[in-house]
């Protein structure tokens, strides 16, 4: 009976492994490609095997089967990638310091602007996670907080050059 | 002296970058070049920041269709016969299912019955009587947008910007609760949380918690108050302030799937009262009474009034 409920087969049980573990797994994953898409379309290959192989993995190993399935797709993407490019005619470098979309940013990156962004004081980080996390407009958080726009926007330039000043050299 | 109108004008340059008011360029005019690549990386990594920290419905959703569609793959021996016939409902698939994405999606509801649903992104709607949402799938995700005859209450989940356009205007939140009711001769939003906003024709109004606005026929749009946490529509009853019993009457028919013979009465009389959805003769009695209206079924589900 026990072993029943705990099963990855039960729908709930799986959702709950899912809500456990996705986010880290797409971060683990995130940093292993430096692309979002990328990282999102393994995440859930990976939870959709999980599925079909449910009867076979128990809930102590979860974690562990869920990040060898991913690193796997990954290896195999990149594996396959290799050979593509190998019979590209003119070989493309991919990434290039000046333009700004092919920054990498690596996990200790985005560790110093997560600290950055959890010392910023109250009002500000308020108004950067506004904009940021719920997407509102300036206008908008002003309304929402009963304050000017302009206030809005110094608050937010304000954070982002403490953000700056905490995260050094780059 | 460029420092001096700098204070003035754009002394946020920062905020305003990073929400793509003024372009690179700009911002390189304000800062070292040495600044600027660290902006650059951190706008960067402040994009990671929101992917990485946003919620995963979206995701589980999508597993969930995907599994869903992987149940039905069974093995089967082939044969020609097999094969052929495989191959041909192949086609007809690809085509239909060309076909299909581009439609829209339509949802209503019938006279006396309501509906709740959950939108792709996770948003509740609650239909009410004889009532219709039409959206596109495939526009969805980048465009929150449907729209709607009759009367529904909306539970938006917070993001992009949710718009619903009706007959009398378009009404567009971020992620709130809100109540919209829409037919030839009546407009009303109500906000329940959060904050909306209606455009009908070149009027545009911002309602806070409490607030709605109403359009009774050519007349103006008009404010209102409210104080309930929920429409009451939603258990079973349907109330009104102040209304012209045209609107009620509309209401009924829609509620109980009957017609109504008008001739022989006033329609612009002032109605305010509640009726009950569930029972039609409670419903007459809680309308007309108080109006000093008589009704009689006349058979067919018709009921005359005089």
């Amino acid at each position: 009976m026990a072993k029943e409920l705990n099963s990855i087969c039960d729908p709930n049980t799986y959702e709950s492994v899912f809500n456990e573990h996705a986010k880290n797994l797409k971060r683990f994953l995130y940093f292993k490609f430096n692309d979002l898409s990328a990282a999102e379309d393994v995440l859930q290959e990976t939870f959709i095997k999980l599925w079909d192989s449910c009867k076979e993995v128990t809930l102590e190993k979860v974690k562990s089967y869920l990040y060898t399935i991913a690193n796997n797709k990954f290896l195999n993407i990149k594996k396959h990638e290799k050979v593509i490019r190998a019979y590209e005619e003119y070989p493309v470098s991919d990434r290039t310091n000046e333009s700004p979309e092919f920054l990498i940013i690596e996990e200790e990156f985005l560790e110093k602007i997560e600290k950055a962004i959890a010392g910023l004081p109250e009002k500000q980080r308020e108004v950067f996670l506004l904009s940021r996390i719920e997407k509102m407009k300036y206008s908008q958080i002003a309304e929402q907080l009963s304050i000017s726009k302009i206030a809005v926007e110094k608050r937010m330039h304000n954070a982002l050059k403490s953000m700056r000043s905490k995260i050094g050299n780059i | 002296m460029g420092k001096e109108s700098l204070n003035k004008e754009e002394n946020y340059f920062l905020a305003k970058w990073l929400a793509n008011e003024i372009t690179d360029d700009n911002l390189k005019g304000h800062i070292s070049a040495e600044d600027f690549v660290a902006y650059k990386k951190m706008q960067k990594g402040i994009d990671v920041f929101e992917a990485l920290e946003a919620p995963m419905d979206e995701s589980f959703l999508k597993i969930k269709n995907q599994l869903s569609k992987n149940k039905k793959g069974k093995i089967i021996q082939l044969n020609a016969k097999w094969i052929t016939a495989i191959a041909a409902s192949v086609v007809l698939l690809i085509v239909s299912y060309v076909g299909f994405n581009n439609r829209d999606t339509v949802i209503n509801t019938d006279f006396g019955k309501q509906k709740t649903f959950a939108l792709l992104d996770g948003s509740e709607v609650n239909l009410n009587a004889k009532s219709t949402i039409t959206y596109n799938k495939n526009k969805w995700e980048g465009k929150r947008e449907l729209s709607l005859k009759g009367e529904a209450f909306f539970k938006v989940k917070k993001g992009s910007t949710f718009t619903v356009n009706t007959t009398s205007g378009s009404i567009t939140v971020v992620g709130t609760q809100f109540n919209i009711k829409v037919s030839d001769t009546y407009f009303e939003v109500i906000c329940y949380e959060g904050k909306v906003e209606v455009i009908s024709g070149s009027e545009i109004f911002l309602l806070q918690q409490g607030e709605g606005v109403r359009k009774i026929e050519a007349n103006n749009l008009e404010k209102l108050k409210q104080t309930l946490k929920n429409p009451t529509w939603l258990t079973g009853e349907s109330s009104y302030h102040k209304v012209p019993l045209k609107v009620v009457i509309n209401e009924l028919e829609q509620q109980f799937g009957v017609e109504f013979d008008r001739a022989l009465i006033d329609e612009s009389m002032i109605y305010t009262g509640s009726f009950d959805n569930k029972d039609l003769n409670i419903a007459l009695a809680s309308v007309f009474k108080p109006m000093g209206i008589n009704y009689k079924s006349t058979g067919n589900n018709k009921i005359e009034l005089r």
